[in-house]
């Protein structure tokens, strides 16, 4: 019950800082903009009302946190952070894995285009989501260079809509 | 009577043309394969299908076009349910209690029920669009800037109620939503906000890829973790005949379906307001007189009903502002509009008296596109239950790279594929901590609804915001709103009162 306890009022606090930290960093935002005086509402009303709507509710959230930290008996929360530090988070190396994958795909798709990134992206992910002895490799290679090439052609022949070529252009542009 | 003849030689021209039928299977059937593919809209349906009408005479043009869209709007709902991951804005409220469903095995029945009461819905709205489209026409020229910033909140403070639990957490999500719409050009002056010099963040922060971040990435996040038990995530599905639900099951459910109906054509009507809230005002007013409230959110079959009915009872709706008085209400009939431009048809009041044979088509399309679309949907539901018991490993890749395409096809932007990977990235953070992701979605939709009309409701009160509360129909739904939040508040502070006595109690 206590475990349950901590986590929801750790997760209160986590929230509540992230909250207010991104709060005020859109309100401080806001003095960049530039202004038009011929307006009556300025352009940044909206976003400081929203900033400081944020702030509110992250700081209901950190209050709450808070108190309900401290009503946790102390030994409960050593007993807790102890445990916390034996136990390594289950998956997080597999999920920090995975975003860098599809950041590593968003940030060379223009260079490399879709057909050469989407594979290695797809076969990545299958590995990535798969545990070891039920991987499948010859189905994942498969499954990575097929739909990507068959939807690439799906989308210029059927929708008018050119996906980025990359590296590939001199080649792609004789075929298509 | 001259209505009904119009209506009946349209009909008749239509099942005598296997030309026409033809157009109507094969667009309504891409709609639908298009809504269900996360990351592709409706309005994306919809342009991709405007070129291929160009050479063709206004009436195939319009049978291409409102068949794609009715497949399209309809489409969303099965992404929404199999993957909990809408295909469309407007089936939010459908991963509410179709998800849920879907977890327990009743993916086929959720889906079943989906399909019939977008029927029931579209059809309501199109009988009404018939007969009434020029009065209600006049209903959405009675709506301001106050009402429509009115309508706003009360869609806002019922995104709030459907949080859950923690009443904070929901405002949270929604006002960090709202943070993230306020990105692009200021309504008024054009002036771009929050773009950090990045060109393509001067236009604003995409839809599509911001819906396929917050829903699809965290699926796949959630996934990754939990590696080590492979077969937890796989799904199984119970059989199911027919639609999964008998007529006499669905008729008990009359009341809601109804009261569904009139609610998005009501909102459909309203320019700009558009189908996402519609399913989301439905969802909480079934919520709200449901005897059984807790269950929503769980599997509720209401859930759907209500959600799905008054998405596509939208669309007759929003046709209504667009054929009588020339105002597209939404991307999606600013496309058929313009289609109708293209073919040198000016809709307005004079569009029911100088071009009536064409009107009365357009609603007979509407009518038999809804049908084919309850047929395609029955056979295609089977395919997309079978996808649904494959590794869903295997179908989450699929998934991602079809939001990757989604992500950058909306308007060729690479910045937008980071925007789609770095929503899902916090989407997968909040959930983690308990935070619902929905709202984030909704605040961003109503966002735009709300700042826009306020700032033209001060314009033209000349910064009296006074004005306000002279205008009966936004006081009204202020009114509502407030009841609404306090609700919901009331609700968190009761709940929480409630867990108090009872720790009490076991110490």
């Amino acid at each position: 019950m206590d475990y349950k306890k901590i986590k929801e009022a750790k997760s209160n606090i986590g929230v509540g800082i992230c909250g207010l930290l991104f709060a005020i960093g859109y309100y401080l935002e806001t003095f960049h903009f530039k202004t038009n005086s011929k307006n009556l509402i300025s352009v940044a009303a909206f976003p400081r009302i929203i900033g400081v709507m944020v702030a509110l509710c992250a700081t209901v959230m950190l209050i709450r946190g808070i108190s309900a930290m401290r009503k946790i008996p102390k030994d409960a929360r050593i007993a807790e952070s102890m445990r916390a530090k034996n136990q390594k988070e289950s998956g997080l190396l597999q999920v920090v894995e995975a975003i860098i994958v599809l950041l590593g795909a968003a940030s060379v798709l223009k260079t490399f285009g879709f057909i050469l990134t989407m594979p290695i992206t797809m076969f990545l992910l299958f590995i990535i989501l798969e545990k070891k002895e039920s991987r499948n490799y010859k189905l994942y290679i498969i499954l990575s260079i097929v739909a990507p090439t068959v939807l690439y052609f799906v989308f210029y022949y059927c929708f008018s809509s050119l996906l980025p070529m990359g590296i590939l252009k001199p080649f792609l542009s004789k075929i298509l | 009577m001259a209505s009904f003849q119009y209506f009946g030689a349209s009909l008749a021209t239509i099942f005598s043309s296997p030309k026409f039928l033809l157009l109507i299977f094969a667009f309504t059937a891409l709609g639908i394969l298009l809504g269900a593919l996360p990351g592709v809209s409706v309005n994306m349906a919809l342009i991709l299908s405007l070129p291929l009408t160009y050479s063709m005479n206004s009436e195939t043009a319009m049978a291409v076009l409102i068949s794609c869209y009715i497949g399209a709007l309809s489409g969303g709902l099965i992404s929404a349910i199999t993957l909990n991951i809408p295909g469309t804005t407007s089936s939010i409220a459908t991963t509410f209690d179709g998800s849920p469903m879907a977890l327990r095995g009743e993916a086929g029945r959720a889906c079943g029920i989906g399909i019939l009461t977008s029927f029931i819905g579209g059809c309501f709205s199109y009988v009404l669009l018939m007969f009434l489209a020029p009065l209600m026409g006049k209903v959405a020229l009675k709506f301001g800037g106050w009402e429509y910033f009115a309508i706003g909140m009360f869609s806002l403070a019922m995104i709030i109620s459907i949080a859950g639990d923690d009443v904070w957490k929901g405002i949270l999500a929604s006002t960090f939503g709202m943070a993230l719409a306020m990105t692009g050009p200021d309504p008024v002056s054009g002036i771009a906000r929050y773009d950090f010099g990045i060109s393509a963040l001067s236009g604003g922060i995409t839809t599509t890829a911001l819906m396929c971040g917050i829903f699809a990435v965290p699926e796949l996040l959630k996934l990754a973790a939990n590696r080590e038990d492979a077969q937890a995530e796989d799904m199984e599905v119970e059989k199911f005949k027919g639609y999964g639900i008998s007529a006499r099951e669905l008729l008990l459910h009359w009341k809601n379906i109804l009261r569904s109906s009139i609610i998005g054509t009501y909102v459909g009507v309203l320019p700009g307001v558009g189908a996402s809230s519609a399913s989301l005002i439905s969802y909480m007013t079934a919520k709200n007189s449901s005897k059984h409230p807790e269950t929503f959110g769980k599997g509720d079959i209401d859930g759907i009903i209500a959600s799905e009915t008054a998405n596509n009872a939208c669309m007759g709706g929003a046709m209504t502002p667009m054929l009588a008085l020339g105002i597209p209400g939404s991307g999606a009939t600013a496309i058929l509009l313009s289609a109708l431009t293209l073919h040198n048809v000016q809709c307005g009041p004079l569009v029911f008296t100088k071009n009536a044979s064409l009107i009365y088509f357009i609603f007979a399309i509407c009518f038999v596109s809804n049908l084919v679309m309850v047929i395609v949907e029955r056979v295609v539901l089977k395919g997309y239950i079978k996808v649904l018991t494959a590794p869903r490993r295997i179908v989450m890749v699929f998934v991602m790279m079809m939001c990757i395409i989604g992500a950058y096809s909306a308007r060729n932007s690479y910045t937008d594929i980071f925007v789609f990977i770095i929503g899902g990235v916090i989407g997968y953070a909040m959930k983690k901590a308990g935070v619902p992701t929905a709202p984030i979605l909704l605040g961003y939709i109503l966002s735009a609804i709300i700042e826009k009309n306020f700032i033209h409701a001060m314009q033209l009160s000349r910064g009296n915001y006074m004005d306000m509360f002279t205008r009966p129909i936004a006081v009204v739904f202020l009114i509502l709103a407030a009841i609404s939040l306090f609700d919901s508040i009331r609700k968190t502070v009761k709940a929480s009162k409630v867990r108090k006595a009872a720790e009490l109690s076991q110490s």
